[in-house]
C-alpha cells in the first residue's frame, strides 16, 4: 500500500495544500492581527446611548 | 452603522468555503458506511471480491477524505478574524461542540482512517472490520457535533445572556446537545450523505455495467448500494419532514419564507407546489396549492395555523420595540453594574434585545428610530423568499426522484435484473451530481433561511462581522477562491483517473506484486 503511486500523489497534495493553508492562515488570519473583543468591546460595538436614559 | 461590503463579503467568504467543504464531507459519511457494509460482507462470506469493493471503494474514499481534510479547518480561521462579534458572544456555546468534534470524532476518524488503509495485511479481518466501523462511527459522530453546533444558531436553547461579559453563556449542556432541532438536522443531513455515498457506488458501477468491466464486481455493488440507497432516501424525506417539522415549531418565518406563506390561513394551511413568489407586491402569484398538506407537515394537526410572514412582521414589530426597552437598560447597565431595576429588565427581556438591534442597520442611535425605521427592521426579518421557496422545492424533488430510482433498482436488483436494464445504468451514471446539487440546495434552504439572524432571533448576521477592511477580506476570499480551485481540480483529476483504472488496473500501478488471491474474483 505504502508502494502505490496514489500514495505518493496524495501525500504530495496534502502537504501542499498544508502548507497553503498556513500561509493562509500567516497572510490573513493571525492571531496578532485579530480585532480584540471583549466585554467593554462588545458594548461599544453595539450601544450608542447616553447612560442618563431612564430605565422604561 | 455596520460597513455592509465587510458584512457581504464575510458571508460570501464563510459561505464558500462551507459550501466548498460540504462537497466532500456527504461522500465520507456515506462512503465509510458502505465500505463497512461490504467488509462485514467479506469477513461473513470469506469471498475475495467484497474485500477487493472494500479496498476500491476505500481507495475513491481516501482521494475524497485526503482532499477535503482540513478544507474545514479555514472556517475556524474565519470565526476569529472576519466573526470577532460572533465568537465572542457566542463562543463559549458554539466552541464547546467544535472542540469535541475535533477532539473526539475527528480524532477517531483520523485514526481509523490510517489503520483502515495501512492494515489490511497488518491485522486480523475482524480486527479490520471493527476499524472500518470505527470509521464510519467517527465520521458520523464528527457530524453530530458539527450539528449540534448548528443546530444551536438555528433554535439557541440551553444558554442565557450575560450583561457582564456580553455574551451568551451556557447553562445546560443536555439541552443543547439535546436540542430537538439539532437532532433533527443530524439524522436528516447524515441520511443525505447516505444517499450520496449510494449515488456514488451505483454511478461508478454503472459505468463499469455499460462497458462491459468489471462485471461481477458492479453487479455487486449495484446490489448493496440499491438497497443502501433505497433506505436512506426513505429516511432522508422522513426525516427532512422531522426536521421541517421542528422548524415550523422554533423558527416560523424561515417555514412561512419557504412555503411563501405571505397570510395566516385558516387551518389546516395549504401548501404551495408551485407559484412565483413576488417579494415586492409580497404575494404569489400562479400560486397551485394542495389544501391541508402544509398544515399537516408544519403543525402535524388540522387546527394549528401556519403563521403567515405578515403575522410575523407584526409580531417582530413588537419584540422590537420590547427590545428597545432592554437595549436601554443595558446601557444604563454597563455604566451603573449596580443599577437592578436595569438588570431586571435585562435579565427578563434579553431574549428581545436581538430584535432592537436590527435597527443598527438603518441608524446608530437606534433608541431614536422612527416608527419607518422600526417597519423597515421588522421586514428585515423576512429571508429571501423566492430563492428559499425554489431552492426546497428542486432539493425535495431531486430527493423524490431519488426514492424513484434507488426503488426501481432495488426491484430489479431482486429480479436479478439491474445491471442489464441499460437504460437505467445510463441514468445512474449521469445522476452522479444530483446529491451534491441536492446537499447544497440543503445548506442554502438551512443557512440563508435563518437570515438576518447568525444565531435566530438573538444576534443580527451584521453585527457579528469584525471591524476589519474590506480589502483584507476581499483579498482572502480571492486566495481562498484560487486555493480551493486548484484543490478541485487536483480532487477531479485523481478521482477521474483512479475511476477509469478501475478495480482490474488501479493495482497495476503498484511497485508491490500482486497476489493471485488479491485478484477481483469475476
Amino acid at each position: 500500500m505504502f508502494a502505490h503511486p496514489l500514495v505518493r500523489k496524495i501525500s504530495i497534495a496534502v502537504a501542499i495544500k498544508l502548507i497553503a493553508i498556513v500561509i493562509l492562515f500567516l497572510a490573513f488570519f493571525a492571531p496578532a492581527d485579530r480585532p480584540t473583543m471583549d466585554a467593554d468591546a462588545a458594548a461599544r460595538a453595539i450601544l450608542s446611548l447616553p447612560i442618563e436614559e431612564p430605565v422604561p | 452603522m455596520t460597513d455592509m461590503t465587510v458584512v457581504d463579503l464575510s458571508r460570501a467568504q464563510f459561505a464558500l468555503t462551507a459550501m466548498y467543504h460540504f462537497l466532500f464531507v456527504p461522500l465520507t459519511l456515506g462512503l465509510s458506511v458502505l465500505l463497512a457494509i461490504m467488509e462485514s460482507v467479506y469477513v461473513m462470506t470469506g469471498r475475495p471480491i467484497w474485500r477487493e469493493m472494500t479496498k476500491f471503494w476505500g481507495l475513491l474514499f481516501g482521494i475524497n477524505f485526503a482532499m477535503g481534510v482540513a478544507t474545514g479547518i479555514t472556517m475556524e480561521f474565519q470565526f476569529g478574524m472576519n466573526w470577532a462579534y460572533y465568537s465572542h458572544y457566542v463562543g463559549d456555546i458554539f466552541g464547546a461542540p467544535l472542540a469535541i468534534e475535533g477532539l473526539m470524532a475527528f480524532f477517531l476518524e483520523a485514526t481509523f482512517v490510517g489503520l483502515f488503509f495501512f492494515g489490511w495485511e497488518r491485522l486480523t479481518k475482524v480486527q479490520h472490520l471493527a476499524v472500518t466501523w470505527l470509521l464510519a462511527l467517527g465520521s458520523n459522530l464528527s457530524a453530530l457535533w458539527i450539528l449540534v453546533a448548528n443546530g444551536w444558531m438555528q433554535n439557541p436553547v440551553g444558554a442565557v445572556f450575560n450583561a457582564e461579559t456580553m455574551r451568551m453563556e451556557i447553562v445546560s449542556f443536555m439541552d443543547l446537545f439535546f436540542n430537538p432541532v439539532a437532532q433533527s438536522k443530524f439524522v436528516h443531513t447524515v441520511s443525505a450523505g447516505y444517499v450520496t455515498g449510494a449515488m456514488f457506488v451505483m454511478s461508478i458501477s454503472a459505468y463499469y455495467v455499460l462497458r462491459h468491466r468489471n462485471v461481477a464486481f458492479a453487479r455487486r455493488s449495484l446490489t448493496v448500494a440499491a438497497s443502501f440507497g433505497l433506505a436512506s432516501a426513505l429516511s432522508v424525506v422522513v426525516l427532512g419532514d422531522e426536521s421541517g417539522y421542528t422548524a415550523g415549531e422554533n423558527q416560523n418565518m424561515k417555514i412561512a419564507a419557504i412555503e411563501a406563506v405571505w397570510e395566516t390561513e385558516d387551518p389546516p394551511a395549504s401548501f404551495t407546489v408551485f407559484g412565483l413568489p413576488d417579494i415586492e407586491q409580497r404575494k404569489t402569484h400562479y400560486a397551485i396549492e394542495v389544501p391541508w398538506l402544509l398544515g399537516i407537515i408544519a403543525t402535524r394537526s388540522l387546527d394549528k395555523p401556519v403563521p403567515g410572514i405578515f403575522q410575523m412582521v407584526e409580531e417582530n414589530r413588537e419584540r422590537i420595540a420590547r427590545g428597545l426597552d432592554v437595549y436601554k437598560a443595558l446601557a444604563i447597565l454597563r455604566a451603573d453594574r449596580t443599577n437592578a431595576a436595569a438588570r431586571a429588565v435585562v435579565e427578563s427581556g434579553w431574549r428581545d434585545l436581538g430584535f432592537a438591534l436590527l435597527l443598527k442597520r438603518h441608524r446608530a442611535d437606534i433608541e431614536n428610530a422612527s416608527a419607518t425605521e422600526i417597519e423597515s427592521a421588522a421586514w428585515d426579518t423576512v429571508p429571501d423568499v423566492a430563492s428559499l421557496f425554489w431552492s426546497f422545492r428542486v432539493m425535495v424533488g431531486i430527493g423524490l426522484l431519488f426514492i424513484a430510482m434507488f426503488a426501481l433498482a432495488f426491484y430489479l436488483s431482486a429480479k436479478r435484473r439491474l445491471h442489464d436494464t441499460r437504460w437505467l445504468m445510463h441514468v445512474f451514471m449521469w445522476s452522479l451530481p444530483l446529491p451534491w446539487i441536492a446537499a447544497q440546495l440543503g445548506w442554502i434552504v438551512a443557512e440563508y433561511g435563518r437570515q438576518p439572524w447568525a444565531i435566530d432571533g438573538i444576534l443580527p448576521t451584521f453585527l457579528a462581522v469584525s471591524d476589519v477592511p474590506a480589502s483584507n477580506v476581499m483579498l482572502s476570499l480571492g486566495a481562498f477562491i484560487l486555493f480551493y480551485s486548484a484543490l478541485a481540480v487536483v480532487d477531479a483529476y485523481l478521482m477521474v483517473k483512479y475511476t477509469r483504472l478501475g478495480p482490474d488496473n488501479y493495482r497495476d500501478q503498484a511497485a508491490a506484486p500482486k497476489s493471485a488471491a488479491a485478484r477481483p474474483a469475476e
